[in-house]
């Protein structure tokens, strides 16, 4: 009985040996109730949820590194292009780990990881938004979501009768519950897959020719990885990633295949160089051309000011939708050292008004005269130009020199404040200063990719501001600006259905 | 079988003696007790899984389910996903009529009705591969049987108390690895047990004429199996949107215990009582299925089985059994599932040369519904089937009496995705 019966597997697994199977995907297999099916809010919040998690656990075993500047440099970089590059759903952070080992990590929901070793290989910015792209497109494809099969709770009368039926048992809870270790050990031991790393790989590659920056230098980086793998400083590394040769190969044809060998970009090795300084240092020391954090405090006065007289417009999203933006726009051409904050006032006053230290308010009036994204980005780089410039301050000081006060800083923050919302109110800034942005905010848009003519628009549709240099006189100005930076024929994204969704009164 | 087994190893003075009681003073009563409802002698009486038992039991090609431990270990590596299912609760009717078995004049009818989770499995995933635990009760009977006779020949009164439970239980971990896209295989390793226990009390009262003499018997028997059902499985899909699976199955049993005890009074005849005891591992049949499946598009499936059951046993016979499925979905949430399936017997049909054999074939059809959520599905479906046969029910009898029989299922089954 039992020779028949191995005869028959054996003869069974002959013949299916013989046969050279078809390669084909299994995906046929698949029932109507098993197509791809979009991702509903239940799941979006079950990611976070679970990301959170994730991230807790992974600084529970490994320390985030205690350096405020780097810090902030990193999540302001990281926040800046997740808004070009992320989903919209999602709010990203982006931490440090003290780690020696080179590596970084993504966890769902965009909690995103770097190690102080990594860090410390790399040799550009360039490198940096190479590394952080490619963990976010882990984010974006939601290859651990995918891989742990992570769900939002099925509320349905379906899922409540399996329930009853013994389907969720409380085997499933304990599985669930073994899903955050799970994820921990895919990401610091085994690894997600080698096509999803690859996948990462140009996926990254595309985001950093997308915002500038030059994608050799990330393949510089990675090419670089072997070497530290040799000398024992990635260890978890050549773990959870495919061998090093495997990924430049794929990265090679991925630019070869869309024609982008040749293609060049920003690499910023001083401002990178500027922030990696690993021994501790007071954040004070980052505002030098300040005295210490007075222009973040006067800022925030100035802006406790203003919203006492006009209330905020009372919609969460588009508060949120205005402040993504923004925060993207600031991490992009904004001051590494300062957090940039944004928000719609329930006014038709004025146009938008920013404030030392980060402070940027927009009209509603201005909103409603906007009628796509590339617009409001235009007006909200106009600001963040403003406090990069340090407009306000050098305007203050220069009304407090003519009225022979010398030194405006020592003044009392009330008086300042008080001072300078009036000037700001009645009079605005020197004509000089607000042609400046609309200068550099037509660098920025570029910059992040909007289109410039649109932002133009809205500037011609303006019928002479008060407090705004004419016009024409702006049009003149773009317009200079455009033909000396060569960007003409430049046709960015307008977004105009997204900011259609995002603003309605 | 047992009513033959049991029927050998009474000593033949009592033989005798009951024989003749049995067979010309009480023509037709005193029913020979066989475990005809708990078929070991069939190989589907009780489809297992959701999908699976809806489509017929043609699930060889198929399998991406828990279920797949039991039909082809290969297909659990093509599951969706980590799932738990199981049946919330399946009934399981059988019904057996024995044609003019009582007084050559009065049908005899047998009933088993259980109500139980006859299947369970969880299947975790891995990249190419997957992980089955489950447990199944392809087989059980139940029967709570009080029936009274009256003026039946020359009986006044016939009592036939009769409890019977029959189960056999399989549980064990499968695993199934992907070789490619197209190819897979796969192992399940089931620990087997079968436990089957019975009580018959049968009174008859004679009339005047034949001395008004009562009789009074007791049987009680118990079996009990183990061993271990391996279960061997390629899929393989010559190109898109065909699949072909095959499965050889052989369960291996290691111990076998069967004890009975007969007593008998009798006013007119003697009083008895014998102790059997057996431990003879019996012999199973090797199971060689093939099915193939059609995918011609998400909507639609179409699946078609072969069993072929090698008996190992000259005793019995081999056995051919074919089955055919479909699923439609209505939309992405809600499936209609059909089937139709034979259930043919081993044993080899009564003559006059043959003492209680019986040999019955059955013929059945599924169809059930199944919706669906993001996270779980809930099926329900009903599975029917009928069959006509012979056999020879009297005890230490060749006398041949048709047989009908018919089955019911209805299930109500979940899985649950996390």
């Amino acid at each position: 009985m039992l020779s028949k019966f191995v005869a028959c597997l054996a003869a069974s697994f002959l013949i299916f040996l013989q046969i050279t199977p078809a390669e084909a995907s299994s995906d046929y297999r698949k029932r109507a109730n098993q197509l791809e099916e979009g991702y509903n809010e239940a799941d979006v919040q079950a990611e976070i949820t679970f990301g959170r998690e994730a991230a807790a656990k992974i600084l529970g075993r490994h320390p985030a590194l205690k350096n405020e500047g780097i810090q902030r440099y990193i999540s302001l970089l990281g926040t800046g292009i997740a808004l070009q590059i992320g989903r919209s759903e999602l709010k990203y952070h982006f931490a440090i780990l003290d780690m020696e080992d080179v590596n970084a990590y993504a966890c769902p929901g965009g909690y995103i990881f770097i190690t102080k070793g990594a860090l410390q290989v790399m040799t550009s910015e360039a490198q940096l938004i190479g590394v952080l792209a490619h963990e976010i497109a882990h984010v974006d494809r939601r290859h651990v979501v995918k891989q742990l099969n992570i769900k939002g709770k099925d509320d349905s009368m379906t899922s409540g009768m399996a329930g009853i039926l013994g389907g969720s048992s409380s085997s499933v809870r304990i599985a669930m519950d073994m899903l955050v270790n799970k994820a921990y050990s895919i990401l610091f031991e085994e690894g997600i897959s080698k096509e999803a790393e690859l996948e990462a790989d140009t996926d990254g590659i595309l985001s950093m020719t997308t915002l500038g920056y030059d994608w050799k230098s990330y393949r510089n980086f990675i090419n670089s990885l072997n070497q530290m793998i040799y000398t024992g400083h990635g260890k978890v590394l050549s773990k959870t990633h495919p061998k090093t040769e495997d990924r430049i190969l794929e990265i090679d044809r991925f630019a070869k295949k869309n024609e982008i060998t040749d293609l060049t970009g920003k690499i910023n090795i001083e401002r990178f160089a500027k922030y990696m300084q690993f021994e501790e240092i007071s954040v004070a020391e980052d505002f030098k051309d300040f005295d210490d954090k007075i222009e973040i405090s006067w800022g925030r006065e100035l802006a406790a000011r203003l919203l006492a007289k006009y209330q905020v417009v009372k919609d969460d999203a588009l508060q949120k939708y205005v402040n993504l933006l923004g925060r993207g726009i600031s991490g992009q051409v904004g001051r590494p050292e300062l957090n940039y904050y944004f928000a719609v006032l329930d006014t038709d006053a004025f146009q938008a008004i920013s404030f030392p230290g980060g402070y940027v308010f927009l009209s509603r009036g201005a909103l409603t005269n906007m009628s796509n994204e590339a617009q409001l980005v235009g007006v909200l780089a106009r600001e963040v130009a403003h406090i990069n410039q340090q407009h306000l301050l050098q305007q203050v000081k220069i009304r407090k020199q003519t009225k022979q006060t010398n030194n405006t800083i020592r003044l009392p923050l009330s008086i300042l404040a008080d001072y300078a919302l009036s000037l700001m109110e009645e009079e605005g800034l020197s004509a000089k200063f607000e042609l400046e942005s609309d200068a550099l905010s037509i660098e920025m848009l570029t910059t992040v990719g909007f289109d410039w003519k649109s932002y133009r628009t809205y500037i011609s549709r303006l019928s002479n501001l008060k407090h705004y240099p004419a016009t024409n006189k702006r049009l003149e100005t773009i317009d200079n600006t455009v033909t000396q930076i060569g960007l003409e024929d430049y046709e960015g994204k307008t977004n105009d259905s997204r900011f259609k969704r995002s603003v309605h009164f | 079988m047992k009513g033959k087994r049991m029927i050998v190893v009474l000593k033949d003075q009592f033989i005798s003696k009951i024989a003749t009681v049995f067979c010309f003073t009480f023509l037709m009563i005193l029913l020979n007790q066989q475990s005809i409802l708990a078929e070991i002698y069939h190989q589907k009486n009780f489809l297992v899984g959701d999908r699976a038992s809806l489509m017929g039991g043609a699930y060889a090609a198929i399998s991406d389910d828990a279920s797949g431990a039991y039909y082809n270990p290969a297909g659990i590596s093509f599951a969706y996903g980590d799932s738990v299912s199981g049946s919330g609760n399946a009934y399981h009717k059988v019904n057996t009529k024995y044609k003019k078995a009582l007084g050559n004049e009065y049908d005899w009818d047998r009933e088993s009705t259980s109500l139980l989770p006859n299947y369970f499995g969880l299947i975790k995933k891995f990249d190419d591969s997957a992980f089955t635990i489950s447990y199944i009760v392809p087989e059980t009977t139940i029967e709570h049987q009080d029936q009274v006779y009256h003026n039946i020949g020359s009986i006044d009164k016939y009592t036939l108390s009769l409890h019977s439970e029959d189960k056999i239980y399989l549980t064990g971990p499968s695993f199934s690895q992907k070789i490619s896209d197209s190819l897979a295989v796969g192992v399940t390793l089931f620990y087997y047990y079968r436990q089957y226990r019975l009580q018959q009390s049968q009174y008859l009262k004679r009339s005047a004429l034949s001395g008004g003499t009562e009789k009074l018997s007791y049987l009680s028997e118990k079996q009990t199996d183990q061993g271990f059902s391996p279960r061997v499985g390629v899929q393989w899909s010559p190109s898109e949107k065909f699949v072909i699976g095959v499965m050889a199955s052989q369960t291996m049993l290691t111990s076998s215990d069967y004890v009975s005890d007969y007593s008998v009074i009798d006013e007119s005849g003697s009083d008895g009582q014998i102790t059997t005891k057996d431990d003879t591992i019996r012999k199973t049949p090797t199971q060689l299925t093939g099915g193939i499946a059609y995918y011609p598009n998400p909507f639609w499936l179409l699946s078609f089985d072969l069993d072929y059951y090698i008996a190992n046993d000259s005793d019995f016979l081999n056995v051919l059994n074919i089955s055919g499925g479909g699923e439609v979905f209505l939309d992405n949430e809600n499936a209609l599932r059909f089937g139709f399936y034979t259930n043919n017997d081993k044993r080899k049909s009564p003559s006059d040369s043959t003492i209680n054999y019986e040999h019955i074939d059955m013929n059945g059809i599924s169809f059930g519904y199944s919706t669906f959520s993001r996270n779980s599905s809930v099926s329900i479906g009903l599975i029917y089937s009928k069959g006509n046969g012979e056999s020879q029910p009297l005890s230490g009898s060749s006398a041949i009496r048709d047989i009908e029989r018919e089955s019911m299922t209805i299930i109500l089954a979940a899985t649950y995705n996390y």
